[in-house]
Protein backbone atom coordinates (compact mmCIF):
# COMPACT_ATOMS: atom_id res chain seq x y z
CA UNK A 1 0.00 0.00 0.00
CA UNK A 2 1.50 3.46 -1.33
CA UNK A 3 1.09 6.63 0.24
CA UNK A 4 -0.87 7.70 -3.29
CA UNK A 5 -2.95 5.03 -2.70
CA UNK A 6 -3.60 6.03 1.27
CA UNK A 7 -3.60 9.63 -0.21
CA UNK A 8 -6.92 8.64 -2.87
CA UNK A 9 -8.81 6.80 -0.10
CA UNK A 10 -9.12 9.10 1.63
CA UNK A 11 -9.64 11.86 -0.66
CA UNK A 12 -11.82 9.61 -2.99
CA UNK A 13 -10.77 12.00 -6.09
CA UNK A 14 -10.93 10.06 -9.06
CA UNK A 15 -7.91 12.44 -10.31
CA UNK A 16 -6.07 10.89 -7.57
CA UNK A 17 -6.57 7.50 -8.31
CA UNK A 18 -5.78 8.11 -11.79
CA UNK A 19 -2.43 9.04 -11.04
CA UNK A 20 -1.88 6.24 -8.27
CA UNK A 21 -2.61 3.80 -11.61
CA UNK A 22 -0.28 5.59 -13.76
CA UNK A 23 2.32 5.25 -11.22
CA UNK A 24 1.82 1.67 -10.65
CA UNK A 25 1.89 0.82 -13.95
CA UNK A 26 5.35 3.32 -14.48
CA UNK A 27 7.02 1.29 -11.38
CA UNK A 28 6.25 -2.18 -12.09
CA UNK A 29 6.30 -2.32 -16.23
CA UNK A 30 7.93 0.82 -16.79
CA UNK A 31 10.64 -1.07 -18.68
CA UNK A 32 8.35 -3.71 -20.76
CA UNK A 33 6.15 -0.84 -21.39
CA UNK A 34 9.18 1.57 -23.28
CA UNK A 35 10.49 -1.26 -25.09
CA UNK A 36 6.87 -2.62 -26.37
CA UNK A 37 6.23 0.75 -27.84
CA UNK A 38 9.44 0.90 -29.49
CA UNK A 39 8.87 -2.17 -31.19
CA UNK A 40 5.48 -1.37 -32.49
CA UNK A 41 6.62 1.79 -33.62
CA UNK A 42 9.75 0.10 -35.52
CA UNK A 43 11.53 3.51 -34.80
CA UNK A 44 14.27 4.04 -35.09
CA UNK A 45 15.45 1.22 -37.25
CA UNK A 46 17.00 -1.59 -36.43
CA UNK A 47 20.38 -1.12 -36.02
CA UNK A 48 22.47 -3.70 -33.89
CA UNK A 49 23.30 -6.17 -36.53
CA UNK A 50 24.80 -3.17 -38.57
CA UNK A 51 27.55 -3.24 -35.83
CA UNK A 52 27.67 -6.83 -35.52
CA UNK A 53 31.48 -8.03 -36.56
CA UNK A 54 31.98 -9.94 -39.39
CA UNK A 55 33.22 -13.89 -39.94
CA UNK A 56 36.66 -14.18 -38.93
CA UNK A 57 39.34 -13.74 -41.82
CA UNK A 58 41.04 -16.78 -43.14
CA UNK A 59 42.23 -15.33 -46.58
CA UNK A 60 44.48 -12.19 -47.36
CA UNK A 61 41.81 -11.00 -49.43
CA UNK A 62 39.12 -11.11 -46.38
CA UNK A 63 42.11 -9.96 -43.58
CA UNK A 64 42.45 -6.67 -46.41
CA UNK A 65 38.58 -6.02 -46.48
CA UNK A 66 38.23 -6.41 -43.05
CA UNK A 67 40.97 -4.19 -42.34
CA UNK A 68 39.83 -1.66 -44.95
CA UNK A 69 35.99 -2.01 -43.38
CA UNK A 70 37.41 -0.96 -39.97
CA UNK A 71 39.89 1.88 -41.52
CA UNK A 72 42.86 0.40 -40.97
CA UNK A 73 45.75 -0.53 -43.43
CA UNK A 74 46.92 -4.05 -43.45
CA UNK A 75 49.60 -4.54 -41.79
CA UNK A 76 47.85 -2.62 -38.61
CA UNK A 77 45.16 -4.67 -38.62
CA UNK A 78 45.67 -8.20 -36.19
CA UNK A 79 41.76 -9.69 -35.41
CA UNK A 80 41.54 -11.20 -31.96
CA UNK A 81 41.95 -15.02 -32.14
CA UNK A 82 39.13 -17.29 -33.08
CA UNK A 83 38.56 -19.11 -29.71
CA UNK A 84 35.27 -19.01 -29.39
CA UNK A 85 34.18 -15.84 -28.20
CA UNK A 86 32.68 -14.43 -31.20
CA UNK A 87 34.66 -11.38 -31.80
CA UNK A 88 34.97 -12.24 -35.77
CA UNK A 89 37.17 -9.88 -37.28
CA UNK A 90 37.24 -6.87 -34.95
CA UNK A 91 40.72 -5.35 -34.60
CA UNK A 92 42.70 -6.19 -31.94
CA UNK A 93 44.08 -2.72 -31.10
CA UNK A 94 46.72 -1.68 -29.17
CA UNK A 95 45.70 -0.27 -25.46
CA UNK A 96 46.06 3.33 -25.28
CA UNK A 97 44.13 5.15 -22.26
CA UNK A 98 42.58 8.86 -22.53
CA UNK A 99 45.62 10.08 -20.38
CA UNK A 100 48.08 8.98 -22.44
CA UNK A 101 46.81 11.03 -25.19
CA UNK A 102 47.71 14.31 -25.69
CA UNK A 103 44.77 16.87 -24.50
CA UNK A 104 46.10 20.31 -26.57
CA UNK A 105 45.14 18.44 -30.09
CA UNK A 106 42.31 19.13 -31.91
CA UNK A 107 39.95 16.20 -31.57
CA UNK A 108 36.68 15.93 -33.56
CA UNK A 109 35.24 14.28 -30.38
CA UNK A 110 37.33 16.58 -27.43
CA UNK A 111 34.83 14.45 -24.55
CA UNK A 112 36.54 11.23 -25.73
CA UNK A 113 39.95 12.46 -27.09
CA UNK A 114 39.20 10.44 -30.31
CA UNK A 115 38.54 11.50 -34.38
CA UNK A 116 35.43 10.25 -36.01
CA UNK A 117 35.99 7.38 -38.05
CA UNK A 118 38.81 6.43 -35.44
CA UNK A 119 38.15 2.39 -34.97
CA UNK A 120 37.82 1.87 -31.04
CA UNK A 121 38.90 -0.47 -28.99
CA UNK A 122 36.97 -3.36 -27.87
CA UNK A 123 36.98 -2.30 -24.30
CA UNK A 124 36.79 1.79 -24.97
CA UNK A 125 34.27 2.30 -22.05
CA UNK A 126 37.30 0.93 -19.58
CA UNK A 127 39.66 3.60 -21.31
CA UNK A 128 37.23 6.67 -20.93
CA UNK A 129 38.68 9.93 -18.32
CA UNK A 130 35.91 8.47 -15.54
CA UNK A 131 37.93 5.28 -15.40
CA UNK A 132 41.71 4.33 -13.49
CA UNK A 133 44.36 5.78 -15.99
CA UNK A 134 46.12 2.75 -17.66
CA UNK A 135 49.46 5.07 -18.09
CA UNK A 136 50.73 5.38 -14.73
CA UNK A 137 53.07 3.10 -13.09
CA UNK A 138 52.47 2.02 -9.63
CA UNK A 139 55.09 3.10 -6.86
CA UNK A 140 55.30 -0.02 -5.61
CA UNK A 141 54.54 -3.79 -7.40
CA UNK A 142 51.35 -5.40 -6.26
CA UNK A 143 53.36 -8.37 -4.22
CA UNK A 144 54.24 -5.48 -2.06
CA UNK A 145 51.07 -4.08 -1.85
CA UNK A 146 49.92 -7.21 -0.29
CA UNK A 147 52.68 -7.70 1.58
CA UNK A 148 52.03 -4.17 3.60
CA UNK A 149 48.15 -4.83 3.81
CA UNK A 150 48.82 -8.09 5.25
CA UNK A 151 51.18 -6.76 7.75
CA UNK A 152 49.70 -4.10 8.57
CA UNK A 153 46.01 -6.43 9.35
CA UNK A 154 47.79 -8.76 11.37
CA UNK A 155 49.98 -6.42 13.03
CA UNK A 156 46.77 -5.07 14.34
CA UNK A 157 44.90 -8.43 14.76
CA UNK A 158 47.69 -9.78 16.95
CA UNK A 159 47.83 -6.29 19.17
CA UNK A 160 44.10 -6.64 19.64
CA UNK A 161 43.89 -10.01 20.79
CA UNK A 162 46.72 -9.70 23.32
CA UNK A 163 45.60 -5.99 24.45
CA UNK A 164 42.20 -6.96 24.39
CA UNK A 165 42.59 -9.50 27.27
CA UNK A 166 43.71 -6.86 29.83
CA UNK A 167 41.23 -3.86 31.39
CA UNK A 168 42.82 -0.59 30.47
CA UNK A 169 40.67 2.12 32.18
CA UNK A 170 41.03 5.82 34.25
CA UNK A 171 41.06 6.13 38.09
CA UNK A 172 37.46 7.42 38.97
CA UNK A 173 34.34 6.96 41.72
CA UNK A 174 30.94 7.04 40.54
CA UNK A 175 29.85 10.31 39.03
CA UNK A 176 29.13 12.65 41.83
CA UNK A 177 25.33 13.39 40.98
CA UNK A 178 22.62 13.06 43.68
CA UNK A 179 20.29 12.22 41.57
CA UNK A 180 16.18 12.06 43.18
CA UNK A 181 17.20 9.68 45.97
CA UNK A 182 19.52 12.28 47.39
CA UNK A 183 22.89 10.26 47.40
CA UNK A 184 25.21 11.38 50.05
CA UNK A 185 28.91 12.32 48.69
CA UNK A 186 31.48 13.55 50.99
CA UNK A 187 34.46 15.90 50.39
CA UNK A 188 38.35 15.69 51.44
CA UNK A 189 38.36 18.75 54.30
CA UNK A 190 36.88 18.01 57.75
CA UNK A 191 34.38 19.61 59.27
CA UNK B 1 62.78 47.27 7.18
CA UNK B 2 60.24 47.49 10.05
CA UNK B 3 60.82 43.79 11.69
CA UNK B 4 58.30 44.03 14.78
CA UNK B 5 55.20 44.97 12.04
CA UNK B 6 53.10 42.91 10.90
CA UNK B 7 53.27 39.06 10.77
CA UNK B 8 56.59 39.63 11.80
CA UNK B 9 55.57 40.40 15.53
CA UNK B 10 54.04 36.57 15.46
CA UNK B 11 57.34 35.16 15.63
CA UNK B 12 58.79 37.92 17.71
CA UNK B 13 56.81 36.90 20.53
CA UNK B 14 57.33 34.33 23.27
CA UNK B 15 55.62 31.29 23.30
CA UNK B 16 52.09 31.27 25.11
CA UNK B 17 51.90 30.95 28.57
CA UNK B 18 50.78 27.34 29.74
CA UNK B 19 50.12 27.79 33.06
CA UNK B 20 47.07 26.92 32.70
CA UNK B 21 47.82 23.74 31.14
CA UNK B 22 50.06 22.27 33.47
CA UNK B 23 48.17 22.90 36.09
CA UNK B 24 46.20 20.34 34.44
CA UNK B 25 48.84 18.25 34.46
CA UNK B 26 49.08 17.53 38.11
CA UNK B 27 50.67 14.53 38.74
CA UNK B 28 48.02 13.83 41.28
CA UNK B 29 45.49 13.77 38.74
CA UNK B 30 47.71 12.23 35.46
CA UNK B 31 45.49 8.73 35.01
CA UNK B 32 47.95 6.94 34.80
CA UNK B 33 49.15 8.18 37.71
CA UNK B 34 53.06 8.27 37.43
CA UNK B 35 53.63 5.10 35.33
CA UNK B 36 52.70 4.37 31.43
CA UNK B 37 50.99 0.95 32.65
CA UNK B 38 49.56 2.15 36.43
CA UNK B 39 49.56 0.29 39.70
CA UNK B 40 45.56 -0.19 39.55
CA UNK B 41 45.68 -1.26 36.17
CA UNK B 42 48.23 -3.85 36.46
CA UNK B 43 46.57 -4.77 39.97
CA UNK B 44 43.20 -4.93 38.29
CA UNK B 45 44.42 -7.18 35.47
CA UNK B 46 46.57 -9.86 38.15
CA UNK B 47 43.50 -9.60 40.61
CA UNK B 48 40.16 -8.07 39.59
CA UNK B 49 39.37 -8.37 43.72
CA UNK B 50 42.59 -5.73 44.79
CA UNK B 51 41.52 -2.96 42.49
CA UNK B 52 37.48 -1.41 42.23
CA UNK B 53 36.54 -1.17 38.39
CA UNK B 54 35.58 2.48 36.70
CA UNK B 55 33.33 4.55 38.48
CA UNK B 56 32.97 2.14 41.45
CA UNK B 57 30.20 2.15 44.50
CA UNK B 58 32.80 3.32 47.53
CA UNK B 59 32.21 0.56 49.58
CA UNK B 60 34.01 1.58 52.88
CA UNK B 61 33.07 3.79 55.57
CA UNK B 62 33.54 7.46 54.60
CA UNK B 63 34.78 8.14 57.79
CA UNK B 64 36.76 5.36 58.40
CA UNK B 65 40.88 6.56 58.59
CA UNK B 66 40.08 10.49 59.24
CA UNK B 67 40.76 12.06 62.55
CA UNK B 68 36.77 13.67 62.50
CA UNK B 69 33.82 13.64 60.03
CA UNK B 70 34.43 13.97 56.26
CA UNK B 71 32.10 17.12 55.10
CA UNK B 72 29.06 16.36 53.16
CA UNK B 73 28.67 17.97 49.50
CA UNK B 74 25.82 20.17 49.45
CA UNK B 75 23.95 20.88 46.26
CA UNK B 76 23.90 24.19 45.94
CA UNK B 77 20.75 23.93 43.01
CA UNK B 78 17.68 22.87 42.86
CA UNK B 79 15.73 20.51 41.03
CA UNK B 80 13.17 23.33 39.73
CA UNK B 81 16.04 25.78 38.79
CA UNK B 82 18.03 22.47 37.15
CA UNK B 83 14.89 21.52 35.20
CA UNK B 84 14.19 25.12 34.21
CA UNK B 85 18.01 25.58 33.04
CA UNK B 86 17.59 22.59 31.09
CA UNK B 87 20.54 20.87 32.67
CA UNK B 88 21.05 17.39 31.08
CA UNK B 89 21.48 14.28 34.04
CA UNK B 90 24.78 13.95 33.71
CA UNK B 91 25.40 17.40 34.70
CA UNK B 92 23.43 17.40 37.70
CA UNK B 93 25.99 17.40 40.32
CA UNK B 94 27.76 19.82 42.88
CA UNK B 95 28.52 22.28 39.76
CA UNK B 96 25.57 22.76 38.66
CA UNK B 97 24.36 26.26 39.55
CA UNK B 98 27.61 27.50 38.41
CA UNK B 99 26.91 25.64 35.01
CA UNK B 100 23.67 27.39 35.24
CA UNK B 101 24.90 30.64 36.13
CA UNK B 102 27.22 30.40 32.91
CA UNK B 103 23.91 29.69 30.66
CA UNK B 104 21.98 32.54 32.23
CA UNK B 105 25.02 34.67 31.11
CA UNK B 106 24.96 33.37 27.52
CA UNK B 107 21.79 34.03 27.40
CA UNK B 108 22.03 37.18 28.10
CA UNK B 109 25.20 38.52 26.82
CA UNK B 110 27.65 37.12 24.04
CA UNK B 111 29.41 34.37 25.05
CA UNK B 112 33.16 35.60 25.02
CA UNK B 113 32.25 37.95 27.30
CA UNK B 114 31.00 34.68 30.27
CA UNK B 115 34.39 33.35 30.10
CA UNK B 116 34.57 34.05 33.72
CA UNK B 117 31.77 31.72 34.51
CA UNK B 118 32.43 28.69 32.42
CA UNK B 119 36.20 29.18 33.75
CA UNK B 120 34.16 28.65 37.51
CA UNK B 121 32.43 25.95 36.51
CA UNK B 122 35.04 24.39 34.60
CA UNK B 123 37.18 24.40 38.16
CA UNK B 124 34.48 22.92 40.09
CA UNK B 125 33.79 20.15 37.35
CA UNK B 126 38.14 19.77 37.95
CA UNK B 127 38.10 19.82 41.81
CA UNK B 128 34.93 17.06 41.57
CA UNK B 129 37.47 14.86 39.33
CA UNK B 130 39.85 15.34 41.55
CA UNK B 131 38.09 14.33 44.18
CA UNK B 132 36.94 10.87 42.49
CA UNK B 133 40.05 10.32 41.67
CA UNK B 134 41.08 10.44 45.23
CA UNK B 135 38.15 7.99 46.19
CA UNK B 136 39.09 5.29 43.39
CA UNK B 137 43.06 5.94 45.61
CA UNK B 138 41.22 5.59 49.25
CA UNK B 139 39.61 2.85 47.64
CA UNK B 140 42.20 0.84 46.24
CA UNK B 141 44.54 1.18 49.47
CA UNK B 142 41.75 -0.08 52.16
CA UNK B 143 41.71 -2.67 49.37
CA UNK B 144 44.90 -3.84 49.44
CA UNK B 145 44.97 -2.79 53.22
CA UNK B 146 42.07 -5.60 53.85
CA UNK B 147 44.45 -8.25 51.38
CA UNK B 148 47.33 -7.64 53.41
CA UNK B 149 45.50 -8.01 56.67
CA UNK B 150 43.96 -11.36 55.58
CA UNK B 151 47.10 -12.81 54.66
CA UNK B 152 48.66 -12.09 57.67
CA UNK B 153 45.98 -13.49 60.00
CA UNK B 154 46.05 -16.75 57.44
CA UNK B 155 49.57 -17.15 58.15
CA UNK B 156 49.18 -16.66 62.10
CA UNK B 157 46.47 -19.11 62.05
CA UNK B 158 48.65 -21.63 59.86
CA UNK B 159 51.55 -21.21 62.20
CA UNK B 160 49.72 -21.75 64.90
Amino acid sequence: MSTWSLLAKQTGKNMMGLRTGMWALRARSGGIMVTSVRTAADRPDPWNYLWQPGPYPRTQEEREAAAKKYGLIVEDYKPYPDDGRGLGDYPNLPVRCMDSKPGQYNWDIPEEKRNFGEPLHMNFHLMLASRPSLSVRPRYTQFQYLRWFLGLISFFTLFQLIAGEYEWFHPFSERQTPGPYKKKFYSFELE
Amino acid sequence: MYTDRGLYRLLLQPPLNRQYIKCLRNKDLSVTMGNIIPDYVREFNSNPQGAPVHCFVPTYDPNFGFDGKRKEMKMVATVEEMDAAKIPPQNRDFCAHLLIEYKKCIHLKPSVMCSHDLHNWDLCQYDQSTRRVMEYEREFRLKQREIRMNKKANAEAMAA
